[in-house]
Order: structure tokens, then sequence, then C-alpha cells
């Protein structure tokens, strides 16, 4: 290590474990002697951020973001209210309150839950090592991502690698207080490659709670994929053939067009619902290791493992505080969570209900054998942008960017762009095949991620 | 006690540190978030948010740093300058910034009604009323949901190089959400009123503005579906707006041309559309794109990108404009302080042309008018594109006949440029927003009506 470079230990960030709890309390006394109120939660948010870019043509990049905010929800006269400020100012902006905020949320009353939990209880979700990164050690991994440049003429690399210290801190009139501190790690990476009659491109966005052991494997499989792609172009004829869809494909389409009826308040689709027996599906964010695993969610309940659908047949919906009956369990699953960016946890979103980590069921076979048994199929390795899904009726059109020809049970040449469209709750009731192999995936612009099989199925239809 | 101006501090912080150019911005941003039902509120957010965010260039790295808080701010950038000395003898890019005048201005903008001022309970009955209006000319069963964004933005800029600019605006946002039942199916339509100003911009006292929405939505429940296949079109401000922004607009981005990520690179100078074809990008247009100064202080200007068919200029910042050995354009620019800006578009339009709307409908005779645009997606490499469309309208003899559900439009944005025949007189402006590389912004979707001689439908 160099003798110029600075270790971020927990001493360097903006505000210590015990000064954050303290100022929760404060606030939270505050809000209570102020306004004589009985009921309030107050919810903590310290959030670091150490990036490293690397771009083609354009400057490297090396960017640090720093959030430390508090939101506050309460009950005046029954009803609920909500707000959110910056730390630095919270205590002085608390004194208006009352001014903010104008209008209650429409809810039926419930307790804001009693917390029992005093620190993190999961294991593998707090890295020292990122903790402590310095500059250099996070320039020196983002560069790595590089160096493939050097070797293979004609490929482009960019992207980034997101280091995030979060520290939250959630108390409530119950006058108990939960603390917990995490890591992650976000990689985004894409590769741009010239070959001999197009330009393909690919693109890999991992997010874990440790450093990846090899980024440079990732870096490889990257330029591997893409240059293929570049080499094997092939068009499209037969359209009525069986599609199997990567772990990637899946979680997107699943992410979009299923995962909303698996909240309370959506959920009583589903009960109508006959999936196949072979469809499993749980919430479980208590997985060691799993991106979303928390000790608690962010209104301090207990994460926990929830079987959501067993055998095809729902069995228990997602919930929070605000939409379960008053003796029903309460699964964990409220998450402040902002749509479109790169890391969406935020203090400033509303507690809402997300799924933490989704597992859906693996199947008997593996992908190969899968792939052994289509005569004449495609594969769906990713699609590209903005998807129309309509989880109401489960329809969804996507374009799949990342696709091949699947040959006498070999993966064959790659296709060029085309619409993929089916309806999600047939795709999963007539005989989907799912591998046994599962891969992490965290869906774009969503806080959750999805342990998602391969998934063979003969119920979608393709639109060139 | 002399209180010394924490931008100031910040700024002087980085001279001492030796960063041969810096910038801070510390911004504000108070808002409101309201959600209504069948006209009753269902939920309220309210939030502030301020802070600083640093740009340094030292030893040719970019380093950006943002805090709340001014202490933690100093040391961010201790921390920034030892990553330019640590790495100065890594590859690097091209790290420079084009000369700008260095200026000293102050832009407020206020709200004729504000909705910190006004009688809340006076907006309760607004939202009330809209309803009532809206429901009594529905022929159908109907869910409305009305969103209502107030904003209040306020940035302090200053660099290492003397220029100060502070910058307040405010911003308000009608988004009218109806869903109907089509055969057992939901479908939803929506569209968005307001934009730079106060409660004034919001159609309360303007029902007149919503008779498109209610016509839309008592007729989406017998809407058809669409045949596939290649239309004459017409397509909407809104839809002519997205298809310009989402695929060209894009790839005339400097960091997009730069990086390998527009289709349009190289293309300069080249005639890429028809003559007829003039394609602006102008913050001056007062909607919810509008700026006097970007986020590295540099005035605000049109931009004249596609002139008479012929690639002419891309959007800069003052980075961008340096490595293409061009001028800014004062398109750099963040929603936040927490973010490092990038190149992005304000209120880009097709230049209007002299044909009125209804001559548009007599050049098409008989194709199809494609509604308000959803999204879309498009491969920026090469211009292809997907986009959706909210709703359709079959032109039938040189008139807007039965409605279709919503569709998707798709081609190569080089070709569909070659197959514009005609753009209307009126440019028509509406809230709109962009997201490019996870950083939302608010932007105009701006634009005329455009005819297209063969749109590819699905």
């Amino acid at each position: 290590m160099s003798k110029n470079s600075c270790n971020r230990d927990e001493g360097e960030l903006m505000y210590t474990d015990d000064e954050l709890k303290d100022i929760a309390s404060k606030v939270l006394q505050k809000a209570e002697k102020l306004f004589n109120l009985s009921e309030a939660e107050v919810f903590i948010q310290s959030l670091s951020h150490m990036m490293g870019g690397i771009e083609y043509r354009t400057p490297k990049v090396f960017q640090t973001t720093n959030r430390a905010g508090c939101a506050i929800r309460f009950y005046k006269n029954d009803e609920l209210f909500f707000a959110c400020f910056p730390l630095t100012s919270v205590l002085q902006e608390l004194d208006n309150l009352e001014q903010i905020t104008t209008y209650p949320i429409a809810s039926k009353k419930f307790d804001f839950p009693e917390i029992k939990l005093s620190s993190s209880s999961v294991s593998n979700i707090y890295d020292k090592r990122i903790a402590s990164l310095n500059e250099e050690e996070i320039y020196s991994l983002s560069y790595s991502m590089s160096e493939f440049e050097k070797t293979i003429d004609d490929i482009i690399l960019d992207g980034s690698i997101l280091f995030s210290l979060e520290k939250k801190v959630i108390a409530n009139s119950t006058q108990a207080l939960a603390f917990e501190k995490s890591t992650w790690c976000d990689i985004s990476l894409r590769a741009l490659y010239r070959g001999y009659d197009m330009i393909s491109t690919s693109e890999k966005n991992l997010t874990s709670r440790q450093i990846p052991s090899s980024i440079s494997s990732i870096v490889e499989d990257l330029v591997s994929e893409t240059m293929q792609r570049s080499s094997l172009s092939e068009t499209l004829s037969n359209l009525s053939v069986p599609i199997i869809f990567s772990p990637m494909a899946f979680s997107q389409i699943f992410s979009f067009s299923l995962v909303p009826l698996l909240r309370k308040p959506n959920a009583h689709k589903l009960s109508t619902l006959e999936f196949s027996p072979e469809f499993n599906l749980t919430d479980d964010g208590t997985v060691p290791g799993l991106p979303n695993s928390t000790a608690f969610d962010d209104e301090g309940i207990s994460q926990a493992k929830t079987v959501v659908i067993k055998k095809g047949m729902l069995e228990q919906a997602l919930n929070n505080s605000q939409f379960s009956q008053e003796n029903e369990e309460k699964t964990g699953n409220s998450f402040r969570a902002k749509l479109f960016e790169i890391f969406p946890r935020n203090y400033q979103a509303y507690p809402d209900i997300f799924p933490s980590n989704l597992l859906v069921g693996e199947g008997q076979e593996s992908y190969d054998q899968i792939i052994n048994d289509v005569g004449e199929g495609i594969f769906v390795n990713s699609t590209q942008g903005y998807m129309t899904a309509d989880y109401h009726s489960g329809t969804f059109k996507v374009s799949a960017n990342d696709s091949y020809r699947v040959e006498q049970g070999a993966v064959a040449g790659t296709l060029p762009t085309f619409d993929v469209i089916g309806n999600i709750f047939e795709l999963l009731s007539k005989s989907p095949r799912f591998s046994k192999d599962r891969k992490v995936v965290r869906p774009f612009n969503t806080p959750y991620s999805i342990l998602s099989p391969y998934v063979y199925t003969e119920e979608i239809s393709i639109f060139l | 006690m002399l209180t010394i101006d924490p931008l100031e501090s910040l700024l002087e912080q980085t001279r001492k540190q030796g960063a041969a150019y810096s910038d801070i911005r510390y911004g504000r941003i108070e808002q409101k978030n309201i959600i209504a039902l069948d006209g009753e509120i269902i939920k309220e957010n309210n939030c502030i948010n301020s802070g600083y965010g640093i740009r340094m260039l030292s030893d040719g790295i970019i380093t950006f740093a943002s805090s709340p808080n001014i202490d933690y701010a100093k040391r961010e950038i201790e921390k920034a300058t030892r990553v330019s000395s640590l790495i100065s003898n890594w590859k690097k890019g091209i790290a420079a910034l084009i000369d700008a005048p260095v200026v000293d201005s102050s832009v407020i903008k206020k709200p004729k009604i504000s909705w910190q001022e006004m009688d809340l309970r006076d907006n309760k009955e607004n939202i009330r009323n809209l309803d009532d209006f809206i429901r009594d000319s529905l022929k159908v069963e109907a869910e409305i949901e009305t969103d209502i964004m107030f904003m209040n933005w306020s940035e302090r800029f200053g660099n290492s190089e003397g220029s100060r600019v502070h910058q307040e605006y405010p911003y308000a946002i009608l988004t009218l959400t109806g869903r109907v039942m089509h055969n057992n199916l939901q479908v939803k339509y929506y569209q968005s009123f307001g934009g730079l100003g106060g409660i004034e911009v919001l159609p309360f006292d303007k029902f007149e503005q919503l008779t498109h929405f209610i016509e839309v939505i008592n007729n989406l429940p017998n809407a058809q579906l669409v045949n596939q296949g290649k239309y004459h079109s017409i397509l909407s401000e809104d839809m002519s707006w997205t298809l310009l922004h989402e695929v060209l607009g894009h790839s005339l981005e400097a960091d997009n041309v730069l990086s390998g990520r527009s289709f349009s690179a190289g293309m300069l100078g080249l005639k890429i559309a028809p003559s007829m074809v003039s394609v602006i990008d102008d913050p001056y247009i007062e909607t919810l794109g509008y700026y006097e100064y970007d986020s590295e202080g540099t005035k605000g200007r049109g931009t004249l990108l596609v002139d008479e068919g012929i690639l002419s200029d891309f959007l800069h910042g003052r980075m961008t404009a340096a490595a293409m050995e061009s001028e800014t354009s004062a398109n750099f620019r963040a929603y936040n302080y927490e973010s490092l800006p990038q190149v992005r578009m304000s209120n880009i339009f097709f230049e209007p042309k002299d044909y009125s709307e209804e001559e548009l409908f007599e050049t098409v005779q008989n194709g199809l008018y494609i509604g308000e645009g959803l999204g879309g997606s498009s491969e920026p490499q090469t211009g292809e594109y997907n986009l959706d469309a909210q709703y359709g309208r079959i032109i039938k003899d040189g008139e807007l006949a039965d409605y279709i559900l919503q569709f998707q439009i798709s081609g190569k944005m080089t070709d569909t440029l070659s197959k514009i025949e005609s753009i209307s007189d009126r440019l028509v402006a509406q809230p709109g927003s962009c997201v490019k590389n996870n950083q939302r912004l608010y932007v105009g979707s701006v634009c005329p009506k455009i005819v297209v001689t063969e749109m590819k439908v699905s």
C-alpha cells in the first residue's frame, strides 16, 4: 500500500455508528415532544459510494458519493404523514414538520413494529475489505477491467466498479432501535467489438456483498461472449420454436410481469391462478451472501424466509406493517427504494413492499440436458432496454438482443435482435422446464435479486 | 463575526490542493408529491435534499465527490487530490476543458402561485374539481389517478476560473392516468401537464386541456388491435419527440459519440435527412427543459443540430468540446448535486414547417395516427429502435377514425429520417423526462407532428 493512500475506515465516514444512533434517538424525541406524537418512526440512512470508472476515449473518473438523510413517518390525530430531510439539518427542519406535511396518507391504522434486534445478525453482508478500501485499491481494481484492451485489437471496454457502505438506523415509538451496516460491490461492464462484418456489444451487471475473487475472469467471459456474437451472425427463419431463457433474460421478464403480484395488496390475482406444480417461489432475505440479505427490513422487522408459491399455488404474499392484518405474520419486506438509480436503496422513498431475494425453484435437469433435448430452438441470453409488461394480464413484450439458434442439441449462431411476446401466466402454467443450475441476477432498476434457473418454454411468440 | 461562504471555502481548498480546475455546486431541492385516486388524496411525500457536488481536474484525472456535509466535503477534496497523484502514470483519457467565458449571474424564476404559499385546502378542492369534471365527461367506467409533483430547485455554482451562477426554478407537473377494462384486461392511458412555474401551469382552471385525455379514455374500451404492417403515418407531437429524443438525440450527445455509443459518429457534415428536416436543441423554451446556465456555468444557447437535412453539430459540455475540438453548447447537466453531470438534451425538437394539421391529414388520406409515446429502446450503435405508442387511430379519407390499442413502432433511424414527408407548423410542449446512465433528468417534450411515409407497426 502506498504511503500516500488513505484507509477508509469507520472513523473517516461522515457519521460514526454511535452518532447515527444518537441522532435517531434525538429526532424521535424531538418529534414526540414538539408535536405530542406518540407514534412515530425514524429511518436514517448513511451511504458512502466509491466508484472507479473506465471509459473509452474520455477521462478516467473517480467518484465518491455520500448521502445521509432521515425519513420520519408519524401519526397525528390518527392520520399518517411522511417527510424526509438531510441529516445535517433534520433537527432544525423538524420545527417546520407540521407545515411541510399537509395531506395524510390513506392507510388503515397500523402499529409501528416492535423492534427486537439491536444489531446485524446476518453474516456475509459486511465485508471489512470493502469498508476499508482505499482510493488506490479501488482505482487499481477498476483499471484492471480495461487490461484486455491491450491484448485484443478492436475491443473497447468501459464500465465501473462501485463499492458501497450503507448504515441504517430505525427507531420508533416502541423505544427500541435497530442498526445495521452492509457493503456492496456492483460491477457494470460493457464490451464493444468491431468484428469481421459487424459491431457487437455485451453487458454485464453483477452485484455482490463481497469483492469478487477474480474480476479478470468476469471481463474475460464478457469479451469472449462479445467476440462470439460478432462472428456467428445468422438470420431467423423458423419462428415457431421453443425458447430457452437464461436466468438473466427470465428474471427481467419475471420482475416486470409477475413480481408486482407478490405484494399483499395485489396478490389476490395470484390466488385465482394455477401454475405448473413445477413452479415454486420463495423470498428469502436471510441467505448469507445473496445481494439483498439483511438482518431486518426498513421498518425494523426481522427478515424471513417466505414460501410464496408452492407447487404452483399461492402460499403467502409479501407484506409490510401497512399492508398486513393485525395478527398476520410479517414477512419483513418493507424497503425504501427509488427506481432508475444505480443504487436504489434511498431514505427518500416511502417504504413499500419489495422482495429481498427471490428464489425460483430449481428443476431436475441441467441446462446442458435441456439444450441437448432441443432439435430446433432459440436461446435468449439477454433482453434490452424498455419492456412492456402488464401484471394484470401477465402479457409482456421485450426485445431479445443477445440470442442464439439452438440446433440438434447445441447452441449455434448468433441471431439478430427480435421481439419476444408472451404471457407469464401461460408460460408458468403450461409445462415450463426449469434447470437445476441457477444464477443470481439483479434485474435492471430493481432493489431485489432473483436466483433463477434457465427456463424452457413453448409458449412464446417471436416477432421480427 | 465574518462568515465565509461555504462554496468559496471549498473552492479555496481545491486551489490549495493544486487542482488545475475545480467547480462546486451547492444544490437544494424542496419537493412535494401528491397522489390522488378518484379525487381523494391517498399519499403525500415531502422531501428536502441539499449538499455539495465537487468536480476537480488534476493530472488528467477527473474526480467527483458529493456530500451533504461541508466538513466531509473538505475531506473528500483531499481524497480526490490523492487519487490524481496516485494514478498519474496510468493511461488517461482526453481530459481538458474548452475555454468558456467567466460569468457572474443570478437567475431566479418565481411561480405566479407558489405551492408553498397557497391554502392547501384549495389544492385538495382543485383535485376534487378536476376529478369531478373528468367523471362528468366520462362515458365508461374508469379509475383515475392524479399525480402531482411540486418542486423548488435551486443551485449555486462556482468554479476556479471565477464564474459564479445562482439559479432557482419552480416546477409543477400533473399526470393523469386512466385505467379502463378492455376484454377483461386492464389498459391505461396517461397524459402530463405543467412544467416551469407554480400552480398556475396546472390545468386546475383550464379544464379544456383535459378534453383529449377524456376522449382517449372513453374510446379505449372499444379500441382494436393493430394490424401489423407498414403504414403511412402521422406521429403525434409526443411520439415525434420520443423518436427524436430517444434515437437521434442521444446519438448526438458528444459523450456518447466519443464512447462509441452513437450511430451518428462520423456523419458530421453528411446529409442524413430530407432538406425539410432541421433539428434544434433549445433550453430557452419555458418547459421542464428550461435553464439559462448548465451545470458547469456556461450560458445556454440553442444548437442547430441538423440543418436542412445535414448533420451540423453535436451537443457538448466543455470536456467533450475540447476532445472534439468544438465549442460547448452548454448541455452539461445533472439533476442534483449528488451526480456528476453528463451531456444531456434540453428541449430537442424538429423545426416546425408550413403544414397545418389539416394539410397533414390530407397528405396521408389513409394511414395511421400514432398517439403519445410510452417509452422504448434503441441500439445506440446502429440507430435501430422499438418504441411503444399508448394508442393509435386509423386515418380514413383524411379523417381520424377508429382507436387502436397500445402498439409498437420500429425501424432504423437513418431510414425513418429519410421517410419524413412533412412537418406541422405548431410546437406542442409537455413535461418529459430522460434517464441516462441511471440519472433521471426532467426535460421538455416539445415537437410538432410529423408525417412518415412508411412506418413499421406491430
